[in-house]
């Protein structure tokens, strides 16, 4: 024990002080910041100005708001449209388009067309339909004498309160907020296994390859060593992850105290009864409500008992590597592809999560550890999570047995290529 | 420590049938044998990396499965430590693995680099350190923990003849403090200076086992050399057979009748001058070279 215990101190402390473990558990929160908010930021800078010219026949359009990309223009309403086109792309500085409304009647805006050199973009035109409707929705109402308050008024905004009923107590749930945090809870446990399981199998190679397995192995018994180093690296996963949980707790202070005001603002809206923003008012509220100390809970259980599966199995394949990499891949390959089955069953159960393949996939230990937590937000049973549980450990146990098999015959050939059935016997036999 | 009946079989290959041997105790010993013969095979069992089908081995009056890894010292053929690791730190590690205290390995780590003449390797990583300065290294880490039993494979590989005479006299050193060394090598100048007493394996089998000296005079031929300031008229005798003659040294064979003053009265009376008369043992890497062959041949 004291020896495992060395082992684990040294893969552990070998991998944390490296520089770039560092940089990337420490930057890693603003890194992922970044990927959530470069794509809109990228799609901010590609917008450039847009200078329309706009001819009105009808007199229902007096005006278009300019906004941050479009800017509308009524100098020419008065020239004939078969001389304004021609020319409409050369006066001024060039404008890139040309709105023309025809004659028409406020309740049937039909014949708009728009000319331009190049083709516009849908959200361009999808917003000037909306500004035109909304300028039309207004002329209509006042010759209905009608207020657009009392229009909102016969039709209010609708919205379900989900409450789950299954187990003892009641949850009080939301669909969408359930399917996004199991979904982000799963997704995690999926990147942990594939990054930490590669580093096991990576570490169990470069023991092999280069040599130092034998000098260790006259010191420590062979399990002890592949158990150590499945310990150390799982406990550098979970520095990570805590480190990362509480960066990204700070960093939500720290956007909590920079942008309260705009929150609470957000917050009267919703009293006030505008019905989207009660929406996401309540939205807000139930994050709040939900048991995050039982989620967090329940996902450290499967990341660590996915990750021992995944990590013992990886740590066998890394035992078989012979001096070319293609073996390794050969033998690594259905591993990955469990992870990856997973993870696939995963998407699809956190959108119908009371379905038989999603109670399969949460309780055989191979995916159990990607879809129960994924599953878990929308409310499973205790004995489902109490069988779920007991299979991970019991598969736990049997692939550590069967990788420990395997890892300390493979771990010394060398030289000759390893075949399956001969793995298969090595499990099987003492 | 005795080997008795000791087999283990891989698969498809007998890799030991039933060897039998023992090692004094306090001795320099040479595991002999050409390239696939089971040397590795019985290493792994001595150090326990693997057990042993059948048959026992003894070491220190216990049975080897019983023993501590502490008590052995294993510094493999095929040498490696983890590069991206410290020198002071690797060999405090190792001997931490080994069962010594945390300030016991710093303390020895410390020693034996000084002794080694590589004080201030401590906060060097390993792979910025050539081949032969590693292997200092990894005979650090074969003996830091004091074991009574030291297995040493090919450990003079890849150094250069400084070092590797540093590191003989360490193994002398070793030695004289009351450890048994069991050697293991291909070069057999090597074994002829280091080692006292050997064991030849070839396909799993022990094929010669006894001290050096006592083999070399079991294997003897009853060749002699003899040395003139100038080469005689070589004329045809019953004493003896010419084996070869080269500038002015002639090896005979003499017959089994002959004594060798007879040859040196018979060399007298042709009036050349002796210079030298020797008899010629045969080399280790002969008899070796001889009995694997006849092995392979039977």
């Amino acid at each position: 024990m004291r020896k495992t215990l060395l082992i684990i101190q040294r893969e552990y402390i070998t991998r944390v002080r490296k520089k770039s473990f560092i940089i990337f558990t420490l930057l890693g929160p603003l890194f992922f910041l970044l990927i959530s908010v470069l794509p809109i930021l990228i799609s901010s800078a590609n917008k450039s100005e847009q200078h329309i010219t706009v001819k009105d026949d009808s007199g229902l359009i007096s005006a278009l708001p300019d906004t941050a990309g479009l800017y509308f223009n009524f100098k020419y309403n008065d020239m004939p449209l078969d001389q304004l086109l021609p020319l409409y792309s050369t006066l001024d500085n060039g404008y890139d388009a040309l709105l023309y409304i025809p004659k028409m009647e406020p309740d049937a805006p039909y014949g708009i067309e728009i000319y331009s050199n190049e083709q516009m973009s849908l959200t361009t035109k999808i917003y000037l339909e909306s500004i035109i409707e909304d300028q039309l929705e207004a002329i209509n109402l006042k010759n209905e004498e009608l207020d657009k308050n009392m229009l909102l008024k016969l039709r209010p905004k609708v919205s379900i309160d989900d409450k789950v009923t299954s187990g003892e107590n009641q949850v009080e749930g939301d669909a969408a907020i359930a399917s996004a945090f199991g979904f982000g809870m799963g997704f995690i446990i999926y990147i942990v296994l594939l990054i930490y399981g590669t580093m096991v199998m990576r570490g169990v190679m470069e023991e092999k390859s280069s040599r130092i397995i034998e000098v260790i192995i006259s010191s420590v018994k062979p399990f002890q060593l592949m158990m150590g180093k499945i310990m150390g690296i799982g406990l550098v996963g979970l520095t990570q992850f805590f480190t990362w949980a509480f960066l990204i707790t700070l960093l939500n202070i720290f956007v909590g105290i920079a942008f309260g005001a705009q929150l609470s603002e957000l917050q009267q809206a919703g009293s006030t009864g505008d019905g989207n923003m009660q929406a996401v008012a309540d939205t807000m509220a139930n994050l709040n409500n939900l048991p995050l100390g039982y989620y967090l809970t329940m996902f450290i259980f499967y990341f660590l008992g996915g990750y021992f599966i995944y990590a013992s199995l990886f740590a066998a394949i890394g035992s078989l590597a012979g001096d070319e990499d293609g073996d390794v891949q050969m033998f690594a390959f259905p591993v990955t592809m469990l992870i990856l089955i997973s993870i696939f069953i995963m998407t699809a159960v956190v959108q119908q999560p009371h379905t038989p393949l999603a109670f399969w996939a949460s309780i055989i230990p191979f995916s159990s550890p990607i879809v129960m937590p994924a599953l878990i937000p929308f409310g499973v049973p205790a004995w489902q999570i109490a069988l779920s549980i007991s299979l991970l450990f019991g598969g736990f146990i049997f692939t550590t047995f069967l990788a420990g098999r395997i890892y300390r015959t493979a771990i010394l050939m060398y030289g000759k290529k390893i075949k399956i059935k001969e793995v298969i016997k090595w499990m099987l036999y003492k | 420590m005795t080997f008795s009946q000791v087999s283990k079989r891989f698969s498809d290959v007998q890799a030991l049938q039933q060897v039998s041997f023992s090692i004094p105790e306090n001795t320099i010993f040479g595991l002999l044998g050409p390239n696939g013969a089971g040397k590795t095979t019985l290493i792994r069992i001595i150090t326990k990396i693997f057990a042993a089908d059948q048959g026992e081995i003894f070491f220190d009056g216990a049975d080897i499965k019983t023993q501590q890894y502490a008590n052995i010292g294993y510094m493999p053929e095929e040498k490696g430590l983890y590069k991206k690791m410290q020198v002071g730190e690797h060999l405090v590690y190792l001997g931490r693995l080994k069962g010594l205290s945390k300030a016991d390995a710093k303390a020895k780590t410390i020693y034996w680099l000084e002794k080694l003449g590589a004080g201030d390797w401590w906060n060097k990583k390993l792979e910025d350190l050539s081949k032969g300065m590693q292997q200092k290294a990894q005979f650090i880490a074969t003996v830091l923990h004091d074991p009574k039993l030291i297995i040493l494979d090919e450990p003079f590989s890849g150094l250069d003849p400084v070092n590797a005479e540093l590191i003989k006299n360490e193994i002398y050193q070793l030695h004289q403090q009351g450890t048994t060394i069991i050697f293991s090598t291909h070069r057999m100048e090597q074994v002829e200076e280091i080692c006292k007493t050997i064991a030849l394996i070839n396909k799993g089998q022990l094929i010669l086992n006894g001290a050096v000296s006592e083999i070399k005079q079991q294997f003897k031929e009853n060749k002699y050399v003899i040395s003139f300031d100038k080469l005689p008229v070589l004329e045809n005798s019953d004493l003896f057979i010419v084996d070869r003659v080269e500038d002015n040294t002639i090896t005979l064979k003499l017959n089994a009748t002959t004594a060798p003053n007879t040859i040196l009265q018979y060399f007298i009376a042709t009036g050349a001058q002796i210079t030298a008369y020797y008899e010629l043992l045969p080399s280790l890497n002969d008899i070796f070279i001889t009995l694997v062959n006849k092995a392979n041949h039977a």
